[in-house]
């Protein structure tokens, strides 16, 4: 049972994007002092940005079926893109490449980079419903 | 190796990860519970990234190494659906199972990146 050939081109097409956006801004912002400012900027950016898409889509979509233009764009932007720009990996080996050395800063990162990831997803569902109650009155 | 060719090596490795992602969230076994196929993959993806990383700085180039972790495993492993998910459960009041999936997935995906360092060096 392969998965559609259509549904893989948008994951992937969506991810190439995803992770050239974050090479670049990884090139543009550099860590302050030991922070990694760049994979922080990006996990919680993204993370605001798919609670607004889900919700926008779910949103669209309440009581009725999700249409297959709604399906693609969650594949295309979500799981593709979204998906490719933010990174666990990163995060993982940024931790544990600063516990050893400023245990302080890691576990900071560490916290503060998991919560506010919570708290832009929430506020991102939220803007969303905002911004679709108003389009809706 | 050209700036621009090192960017388009990056992003195909990115697509090719994020594609691979998808194909095991379609197919992971348990599926009342998302979260676990996004736990899989990110503990997965940090191991992977300890290994990777090690292998290169000892025996490879280091362009190698951006266009596999920045790039595979960056697309790969993902923040945002881990975010999301937790989002949903602090939505529905299930913090004890929202702290237990950020807790675990934490200190695995740490533990699995100086594993795969450990057995890399």
């Amino acid at each position: 049972m392969p998965l559609p050939k259509r549904d893989l081109l948008l994951v992937f097409i969506g991810g190439a994007l995803g992770t050239l956006l974050r090479f670049f801004i990884g090139q543009l912002i550099s860590s302050s002092g030991d922070f990694p400012l760049a994979t922080f900027v990006v996990n919680i950016s993204g993370s605001f940005a798919i609670g607004f898409l889900l919700a926008r889509l779910g949103a669209l979509s309440e009581g009725a079926a999700v249409s297959v233009k709604q399906r693609n764009w969650k594949l295309f932007l979500g799981t593709g893109f979204l998906g490719g720009f933010t990174t666990y990996s990163a995060f993982a080996f940024e931790i544990a490449a600063l516990g050893p050395v400023v245990p302080g800063v890691s576990l900071l990162y560490a916290a503060l980079t998991i919560v506010l990831g919570v708290v832009a997803a929430l506020v991102g569902i939220w803007v969303a419903g905002n911004s679709s109650r108003r389009r809706n009155t | 190796m050209s700036q621009l060719l090192v960017a388009l090596l990056i992003a195909v490795a990115g697509g090719a990860g994020a594609v691979a992602r998808h194909t095991i969230d379609t197919f992971f076994p348990i599926k009342n519970k998302p979260y676990l196929a996004t736990l899989f993959i990110n503990t997965s993806g940090s191991f992977l990234a300890g290994l990777s990383f090690g292998l290169i700085t000892v025996y490879l180039p280091t362009v190698l190494s951006f266009i596999i972790t920045t790039g595979f495993l960056g697309g790969f492993t993902t923040f945002s659906a881990s975010s999301f998910q937790l989002a949903s459960l602090v939505q529905r009041r299930r913090f004890t199972e929202a702290g237990f999936y950020a807790v675990t997935q934490l200190i695995f995906s740490v533990i699995f990146v100086f594993l795969g360092l450990w057995i890399a060096i």
